[in-house]
Parts: structure tokens; C-alpha cells; sequence
């Protein structure tokens, strides 16, 4: 499982939240010379580094800071560590703040987690490859295994990698030996966090790279469709929708909303008795908008039943109903369904395969929302390669063409064209408060006494 | 296509790599101890002078493969593996550029209270004078700032990209994965837990940063 993260962990995104800028002012708190974190100097065999920091001073420190208890301090010690804050000096791969004289340091702003830019595998594959040009063997085996696997994707650019990282090895070798030790600790802890070490177990890695296999075989498997092909279907479906297209091409006899005039619904509704030009055309398309229209479903059931073959339609609604019926009314439609269309003998039989019948049969044994699917599409299919073409050339759709309407737009347009603008809204808005001023003044409680003032000048 | 050209290109981009690998550890230093005004001014110069190199070496390599002059197919696959690890050297460079810019802008210099105590103390990798470099006849631009040169080489990757008809992915490198390290490193060099030790109280040398030290 660890081995599938080593793996596909290319470039791992940090998380876009703005607490990244909360914890760099802290940071930046913390190296105030006078009320940040004391550090001291750190004397290795072949130099001495300073501003190393003891574990306790940063959790004491954080804690006053924020006013927190010495555990949460711990706890938000231990997430800036974690995140590439602050790094161990002892034991670097386990990035928790140990409330002691465990030593840390301060991580270069250039290392910093930052929402800009994610830790780039190129980057990986130089750093992994000066360690190597350093010291051969010094990789671990997580660390073989990610540079395997970056040759093996990189390999374009392979040679730029390891030109980069020989001529970044030779210039930090040019640098004090101090600051070689400082920037070498800084970026091994950069990559400890971006890439973190991960336990490799070999069968694992097997069992990974057969379901990479897998999935690889899968995808090559599925069919494809060239570009060519799906831009000629773009281009056919939109020559063939263009006209109809609300955006495209202006509504008849008019758009409701520009002109105040519903004609256009009223034309359009379910259950008129002659439907327009636009629509029957849209029939024409494909027998799905002729079904989707449910007033070109009513015509299409009038053509079936002169031709006698009103089963297959009615067997494709039943399924609808099934597929979006409530869950309690299932089986009983089900069973209904298999009485009426698919029992030998059944009063409207539908001629579907051999094969279909039986599996749509056997899963009504136990039947759900979709157990017709298969022997729908084939009804469906069915209908689409004969009766559909067949009602169009028939007569009944014939007729309903030439009876169908075409409203004329023009005086409609001519109205809305010559609307003036209105009255504006705030002159509306002042008569408005006018109104309510005078109501509320005819309404206000009379005032006895300046009333009988008022009657006794008038007198 | 004679001999002497490649190795011209080939030295070429091993100097814009090297100057960037400068450039790279002096970004590192940007906003810690070790940074100050000569570091800035340095890394000015080193960025200047890569610029210099990638303008000139775009051009030549530009010229080569853009061309419709029929090469040889050994030097046109040898040209496409130039090609492809210089747009990777540039690439490279101008992410460490924009980083560069992103800490300049975020650590003024104005207050070295504010810069991060990271250990380092001197962050300078003085770039040599090349002769190398003496070879990229163009005149001396006027100074470029930082964003402008980004923007510059946003610009140049683009143009590339799209006047040279090579796919990236189809250039083979010449190194194998686990190759022995140049004739210049001769001497094998200490790791970093090697430097890290430390003389503790008892004279026992330990290892300040093994996995087995005790706490």
C-alpha cells in the first residue's frame, strides 16, 4: 500500500489555504534577536554551525507567544516541523518537536511550503542524483526506487539532470564548508517532507505494477473514436440543430420575453392540437426526440396503431416507468410487464432475441430499477431502424406537416421593437412613497385638539 | 554540421548550467542569515550573464533545427537531445527566477531582524569569468530587472516551443541511470552524516543525525 503512494506521488500539491501566511509571520517572530528563540552553535568534528535551537526553547517560546499550554505548543511545534518549517538535526526522518534538548533549525525561506509552487520531480531527480555523483550507495530504497522511476519518465530530459546536478555539486563545493553542511541538512529536509520515506515491501510493489498493468490494458482496450470522426458528428449535429437552437435562431412567433407575447407557449404545450412547423421538424431528427416530445410520442402511437405494432412503444414506456417508478411499485409493475409483453403467449409479445429474453427473464426473478435495460435498448433499436423511418415517409406524419403551424413574427417583432422604455423604476418608486406618505397621514391617530384649533380659525 | 560547432553548443549549455546552479544556491540563501546586498547583487549578475547565454544559444540552436536543411540523422538526433536539455535548463532556471522574485519581494533587506536564522552565514558562489562566454557576440543589453527577464523568457520558452517541431518525449538520453561519476570527482566525498558527527563529552565520536543515535 505504502509502495503505490511512493509510486504516483509525483508532485504533491500543497493545500491552497492562506494559514501558510499565519505561520510565516510567526516564523519570522521567531528570529527576532531580542524577543524571538535563542539559539546557540552547534561544534561538529569539522566545524561549528550556529543558530541551532534546542526543542524546549521553541515550544517555551511558542507557548508565550500564543498564549497556549505547553502541549498545544508541542502540538503546533510539531505541525510547523511536519509541514518544512524547522527541521531535526538528530534523527531527520521523524519530524516531530520533542519538548527537550532535541536540536533544530531554522528551514531557508527558498525550502518554505509555499501555495505557489509544488516540490517539482525534475528538482527530486537532480537532488537524488548529486547524492549519488556524492557518494554512490547512498540512496535508500525508497529513494532507488523514485529514481528509477523519475529515469524512466525523465529520461528525455536525463542528461540536463545530471549536467545540473554535477555543476550544483561542483558550486556548493566552491561554498565554506559550514554553509555546505547547512545547505546540504536544508534540502535533505526539504525532500524528507515533499518525499517522505516510505517502507518498501517487494510483493507489494508486484502486486501494484499488475494492477497498473491491469488498468493500462483496460484503458487500451476501450474503444476509440478519431477526432475526425467525433468532429464531423459535432459539425452534422449542429447543421442539423442549428435553426433550432433558442440562442441561434430567433423563436416564433416571438420571444416571450422581449415581446410580452406568450403565443409561443401557448403554440408549444403539451397537448395542442396542431403542433408547429418547428416542432414536427424536430421530430424528424431522431426517434428520441420524437419520444422525448411527448406530442410526437402521440403521433408516433397514432401511425403504430394503423400499423398494428403499437407492442414495441408500449413496451419501451412500461420500462420507463419501471426506471423511474417509486421503489414500492417495482415488483408489481415488473411482474405486470412480463405478463403483458414477455410470457409466452403474452397478449402484446415483443419479438426480441433469444438471448436478451432469457437474461431479462432471469433478472426479473429478482427485479430493480434497471432490470429491462438491455431488452429496452434492443426495442428501442428496433424502432429506431424500421418504424421510425417508416413513420416518416408515412402518411399520418405527412399529414401533421402540412396541418402544422407557422405563426408569423413579424408584427410582434415590430411591437417590441417599438416599445418606448417605461417609466423608470424610481419615479415609480416615489409615487409609490407618496402614496404611502398620504395613506399614512389619512390614517394617522387625529389629534383632538389641533383638529378644534383648526375648526375654530376656519370659523 | 562540423564537430568543432557541437561542442561549442554542448560547452555552451554546460555553462549556462553552471551559471544557474550558482544562481540556484544563492536563491537558496535569499532571506536567511546569509543574505545582504553583495549576495543580490551577485545573483543580478549571474542571472544577467545566463541570460546572455540562453539568448545566444536559443539562436544558434534555433537556427539549426528550424532550418529546412537536410542534416544527417545522427546529428539531428544529437541536435534534439541539445534541444530538449536546454528548454529543460531554461525551464529550470526560470522557476528558480520566479521564486527568486516571490523571496526578494517578500525579504526587502530593510530590516535583518526579520531574516530567518538558518546557520548559513555566507551564501556566495562567486561565478568565474568565462572565456567561454566570450564567443556570444551580442551587445550588451540594458539592464534587465528580475520580472522583466521573467516575463522575457516566458516569452522565448513559448517561440521555442512552437517553431521547433520536436516532441520532448521522443529524445533518448545518453546516460544510463546508475553511471559512475565523472573524471573531475576524484576524490569521494564525505556524506552528510559523515560532516554531521559530533564530538560528544565522553570523546566517543556519534553521529548527530543517524537513525540509531539516541536522543
Amino acid at each position: 500500500k505504502n509502495s503505490v503512494k511512493c509510486c504516483t506521488q509525483s508532485n504533491f500539491v500543497w493545500p491552497r489555504i492562506s494559514f501558510c501566511f499565519q505561520l510565516e509571520a510567526i516564523m519570522v517572530e521567531m528570529q527576532d534577536p531580542k524577543s524571538g528563540v535563542k539559539g546557540s552553535e552547534q561544534k561538529l568534528n569539522v566545524t561549528t554551525i550556529p543558530h541551532v535551537i534546542a526543542g524546549k526553547d521553541i515550544v517555551a517560546w511558542v507557548a508565550e507567544k500564543m498564549k497556549i499550554t505547553a502541549e498545544e505548543a508541542q502540538a503546533f511545534s510539531t505541525m510547523l516541523v511536519a509541514y518544512g518549517y524547522i527541521y531535526p538535526l538528530q534523527n531527520h526522518k521523524k519530524l516531530v518537536m520533542c519538548n527537550d534538548d532535541t536540536l533544530y533549525r531554522f528551514q531557508t525561506p527558498y525550502f518554505w511550503p509555499t501555495q505557489k509552487y509544488c516540490a517539482e520531480d525534475t528538482d527530486y531527480a537532480i537532488y537524488l542524483t548529486k547524492r549519488n555523483i556524492r557518494k554512490k550507495g547512498m540512496l535508500e530504497p525508497y529513494e532507488q526506487a523514485h529514481y528509477n522511476h523519475l529515469h524512466d519518465w525523465l529520461n528525455h530530459k536525463w542528461d540536463f539532470i545530471v549536467m545540473q546536478a554535477t555543476e550544483q555539486y561542483k558550486a556548493g563545493k566552491e561554498r565554506k564548508k559550514a554553509d555546505r553542511v547547512v545547505f546540504d541538512c536544508q534540502e535533505r529536509a526539504y525532500w524528507i517532507v515533499n518525499r517522505p520515506p516510505v517502507c518498501i515491501c517487494h510483493s507489494s510493489v508486484k502486486h501494484f505494477v499488475v494492477r497498473c498493468n491491469i488498468f493500462y490494458q483496460q484503458a487500451i482496450m476501450r474503444s476509440k473514436v478519431k477526432s475526425s470522426v467525433s468532429l464531423g458528428a459535432l459539425v452534422k449535429y449542429i447543421t442539423t440543430y442549428k435553426n433550432h437552437d433558442p440562442f441561434l435562431a430567433p423563436c416564433v412567433p416571438s420571444n416571450p420575453w422581449q415581446t410580452d407575447n406568450d403565443t409561443y407557449w401557448t403554440l408549444n404545450m403539451r397537448r395542442v392540437e396542431l403542433p408547429t412547423k418547428m416542432r414536427v421538424e424536430r421530430w424528424s431528427f431522431s426517434l428520441f426526440e420524437l419520444l422525448s416530445d411527448l406530442r410526437g410520442r402521440d403521433d408516433f402511437k397514432i401511425f403504430l396503431k394503423k400499423e398494428f405494432s403499437g407492442e414495441n412503444l408500449a413496451f419501451w414506456e412500461a420500462a420507463e416507468e419501471l426506471k423511474w417508478g417509486t421503489a414500492s411499485s417495482m415488483s408489481s409493475k415488473a411482474e405486470s410487464i412480463f405478463k403483458t409483453f414477455l410470457a409466452p403467449g403474452a397478449p402484446r409479445w415483443i419479438n426480441i432475441d433469444g438471448r436478451t429474453m432469457g437474461l431479462t427473464v432471469k433478472g426479473l426473478e429478482h427485479p430493480h430499477r434497471y432490470v429491462l435495460e438491455a431488452a429496452q435498448t434492443h426495442v428501442f433499436l428496433l424502432m429506431k431502424k424500421d418504424t421510425f423511418f417508416r413513420y416518416l415517409k408515412s402518411p399520418v406524419y405527412k399529414d401533421i406537416q402540412k396541418k402544422a403551424l407557422n405563426p408569423d413574427p413579424a408584427q410582434l417583432e415590430a411591437n417590441a421593437n417599438n416599445r418606448g422604455a417605461g417609466i423608470h423604476p424610481i419615479i415609480l418608486w416615489q409615487q409609490e412613497e407618496e402614496e404611502k406618505a398620504k395613506a399614512a397621514a389619512a390614517a394617522a391617530p387625529v389629534d383632538v385638539k389641533a383638529m378644534m384649533n383648526k375648526l375654530d380659525r376656519k370659523k | 554540421m562540423s564537430l568543432w560547432r557541437w561542442s561549442v553548443d554542448e560547452l555552451a549549455l554546460q555553462r549556462l548550467s553552471y551559471i544557474t546552479s550558482c544562481f540556484h544556491h544563492m536563491v537558496a540563501c535569499v532571506g536567511s542569515s546569509a543574505d545582504g546586498h553583495f549576495l543580490r547583487e551577485q545573483m543580478e549578475e549571474s542571472r544577467r550573464r545566463a541570460e546572455r547565454v540562453v539568448s545566444a544559444l536559443s539562436q544558434r540552436l534555433l537556427c539549426q533545427l528550424s532550418g529546412s536543411t537536410p542534416s544527417m540523422l545522427k546529428d539531428r538526433k544529437s541536435s534534439e537531445r541539445l534541444w530538449v536539455n536546454f528548454l529543460s535548463a531554461v525551464e529550470n532556471f526560470l522557476s528558480d527566477m520566479r521564486k527568486a522574485s516571490h523571496l526578494i519581494g517578500w525579504f526587502p533587506l530593510t530590516d535583518r531582524r526579520t531574516l530567518v536564522n538558518t546557520g548559513a552565514v555566507d551564501g556566495l558562489v562567486v561565478l568565474e569569468a568565462s572565456p567561454q562566454e566570450s564567443w556570444i557576440s551580442l551587445e550588451e543589453e540594458p539592464n534587465l530587472d528580475l520580472n522583466t527577464q521573467i516575463c522575457r523568457t516566458e516569452q522565448l520558452l513559448s517561440e521555442l516551443q512552437l517553431r521547433v517541431p520536436v516532441f520532448l518525449w521522443a529524445v533518448e538520453c545518453g546516460n544510463p541511470a546508475w553511471f559512475e561519476s565523472g573524471t573531475e570527482l576524484d576524490t569521494p566525498d564525505d556524506s552528510l552524516e559523515d560532516l554531521m558527527e559530533v564530538v560528544t563529552h565522553s570523546n566517543k565520536v556519534s553521529s548527530c543525525c543517524c537513525i540509531r543515535a539516541s536522543k
